[in-house]
């Protein structure tokens, strides 16, 4: 097939030559580019099975070049160093149980830049494998999956150094985003809603940042765990609701950070378990069922000037031992009183409430949130406090917030327009 | 019946009593409406007061009531009237009148605000309190003949049902938390008119997911419209039972 036109430019500088694309005609102009050539997709549907590219090139997209796959297997597999991808549209990959199918799969590849694809119904759409030093930007992943055994995740990364994963949007896989093994990376701006089970999940990964994202309606937010030194930085988490959902999960974390984010309507925003040595400062919660659970595995992790506002309760525990110190919190509960006007309350205040721990032990007993018993309990605890934990105490309660009641629905639009 | 229906109604409404339950309603609603940050902490806040106000007001209101009409309903009792009818013309003009008060102290502000799915629950079922709670206060009028035996037996239904209930059913909870004691607890929560209102507005409202298996459970059996059924089915027949046993002793009293 002779769809494929040879212009030969000679830049300034490399040898690099520029190819022109036709449907059926890609695999081909492969076989016949060499390292540091660009290849032009025009527009039209490649239906070319799987396609491996072992060669440095560029593979623009002009037009709507969609790539195929036919609900067979992958799409494209990248094995060079160096490769750019940009503004493909790749389509209808194969379900499959025992390997990972994959729209575009990066595999032992450095310094591989994606951008601006759309991926459709792909299994998996973009899968990092030993990766190194990859940028996956301003990519559109969209799933219509509907269960969690039948669908992959959005942008998967496993073993992997230096990932910069930017202003993606995916909506409907598994997993948003899936990090396992990925170190020294970077999640930013993204926007990831309405997956299945996590918006990011997040294992075994040290020393990464996640940072101005926006979760929305995922099965639970972001699930991180067995990591270390994480920063979690002004990430907007919104309606993630169900018994068992909660917009952060933090199991065996250690020394990271979360600041800046903001909660708004989540069952459980906030729910830490096995951590210590974890800042927890300057957040905003706002409206949740829990904004904080700390479970009594955790250990010296920091809890300062986050502000709480119209929870339904601000902080549970499971069990006596409080390892952990609350400080300088602005508390929309707190009925203290500042008498030398420094802004900080004057009397500790414990924000662990008698009817937190009851559900705590026996969920049942949630039947009796606002009836008139959950009131009455709750201010005979306050006033003869007995069964909750006496070290979990806030001893310089704020009178004030440090942001506006509003900032968590300002910042949601923000993030999620992406301005 | 109509004739008792319109005078006792005419009563019951120009009473100072009532004319001050549904000014406190209409200013408790209005105010949590208009004030509140958001419609959602506005109807928890308005669910606490009216799970207490109403069951109390319908009982102790409602006990009075007859206890003071007693002379009057001897009175017509001497009439050429039937006793069934002088019952239910007094059953069916307390309950409107009632019902109406709370409709224009909560019901018109959530209309007017809302009319979301979790205020149109909240107006529901609190008019349906309304209904329980004035058949019970017949049934403690037919069963004591003292006025403040009456009272005082109102204040312990009242007491029964908003507290003592809830925490002896916390209690079982505590004692079976380790076996699968969800469909004890909607059993146990479908016979408290109380609980059974709460339950369905918080099963409306945000914070259900708070629930967890229990709320799956609740969530389930009520989320449908069979379920919805039966839970108004069920309040209507904790209203029907105690009307119905207090008028068959009215029917043989002797006044």
């Amino acid at each position: 097939m002779a769809a494929s036109i040879l212009f030969f430019l000679a830049p300034a500088l490399i040898w690099a030559a520029q190819w022109e694309c036709r449907p059926g005609g890609l695999r081909k102009t492969l076989e016949r580019a060499d390292n540091g050539d660009t290849l032009w997709l025009n527009e039209g549907i490649y239906r070319e099975g799987p396609v491996v590219i072992q060669k440095n090139v560029v593979l623009l997209g002009r037009g709507n070049a969609v790539l195929d796959g036919q609900y067979g297997g992958e799409i494209m597999t990248v094995a060079a160093d160096g490769v750019i991808i940009r503004r493909l549209v790749l389509q209808n990959t194969g379900t499959a149980h025992l390997e990972d199918r994959a729209g575009l799969k990066v595999v032992g590849a450095e310094g591989v830049h994606i951008s601006d694809c759309l991926f459709i119904q792909c299994y998996f759409a973009v899968y990092l494998a030993k990766a190194r030093r990859c940028t996956i930007e301003r990519n559109v992943v969209e799933g219509r999956f509907r269960e969690e055994f039948n669908a992959g995740n959005g942008i998967h990364a496993w073993k992997s150094e230096a990932l910069r994963i930017t202003d993606n949007r995916i909506n409907g896989q598994r997993d948003g985003i899936y990090f396992e093994f990925v170190t020294d990376s970077e999640i930013r701006g993204n926007v990831s809603s309405n997956n299945i089970r996590y918006g990011l999940h997040f294992m075994f990964s040290h020393d990464d940042v996640y940072a101005d994202n926006h979760f929305e309606g995922n099965g639970a937010g972001c699930a991180v765990m067995y990591s270390k030194r994480v920063q979690m930085l002004g990430n907007v988490f919104v309606q993630h609701h169900g018994p068992s959902s909660y917009a952060i999960l933090l199991k065996d974390m250690s020394d990271g950070a979360i600041s800046g984010n903001c909660f708004l309507h989540n069952t459980s925003a906030l729910f830490v378990e096995g951590s210590s040595r974890m800042l927890i400062t300057d957040n905003v919660f706002d409206n949740n069922g829990w904004a904080l659970r700390i479970q009594a595995s955790c250990e010296s992790n920091k809890v300062d000037a986050n502000d709480f506002f119209n929870n339904t309760f601000d902080v549970s525990t499971n069990g006596n031992v409080v390892e952990n110190t609350f400080s300088q919190n602005y508390w929309d509960k707190y009925e203290g009183y500042d008498l030398n006007r420094d802004g900080v309350g004057d009397v500790a205040y414990r924000p662990v409430s008698l009817f937190s721990r009851l559900i705590e032990q026996t969920p049942h007993t949630a039947i009796f949130v606002g009836s008139f018993l959950h009131w009455m309990l709750d201010r005979l605890e306050k006033a003869f406090p007995e069964s909750i934990p006496h070290k979990l105490i806030d001893t310089h309660p704020v009178l004030y917030p440090h942001y506006g009641r509003n900032c968590c629905i300002e910042k949601k639009v923000r993030t999620k327009t992406g301005a | 019946m109509w004739l008792i229906f319109r005078l006792i109604f005419g009563d019951v409404v120009r009473n100072r009593t009532v004319v001050a339950y549904s000014l406190l309603l209409f200013a408790v609603s209005t105010l949590f409406l208009g004030f509140s940050p958001s419609e959602a902490k506005a109807l928890a806040g308005l669910q606490n007061v009216v799970f207490s106000v109403v069951p109390l007001t319908n009982l102790v209101f409602g006990v009075a009531y007859l206890y003071d009409s007693r002379e009057f309903v001897t009175l017509l009792a001497a009439q050429p009237i039937g006793r069934a009818n002088l019952y239910l013309g007094r059953l069916a003009a307390l309950s409107l009148a009632m019902t109406s008060a709370y409709a224009v102290g909560v019901g018109v502000p959530l209309i007017l605000w809302t009319r979301s799915e979790a205020a149109m629950t909240l107006f529901g079922v609190g008019e349906l309190m309304s209904l329980v709670f004035v058949a019970l206060s017949f049934r403690i009028h037919s069963w004591i003949r003292d006025k403040s035996m009456g009272m005082g037996a109102g204040l312990m239904f009242w007491l029964f049902f908003t507290f003592v209930y809830d925490a002896l059913v916390l209690q079982s909870v505590f004692i079976f938390r380790e076996y699968p004691f969800e469909k004890p607890l909607l059993i146990l929560v479908f016979l408290n008119p109380v609980d059974l209102a709460r339950t369905l507005v918080l099963l409306k409202l945000e914070n259900a997911a708070l629930l967890g298996l229990t709320g799956a459970l609740f969530k389930e059996f009520l989320d449908d419209s069979l379920g919805w059924l039966v839970a108004v089915g069920m309040m209507l027949v904790q209203a029907a039972v105690p009307a119905f046993w207090a008028g068959k002793r009215f029917l043989k009293a002797d006044l």
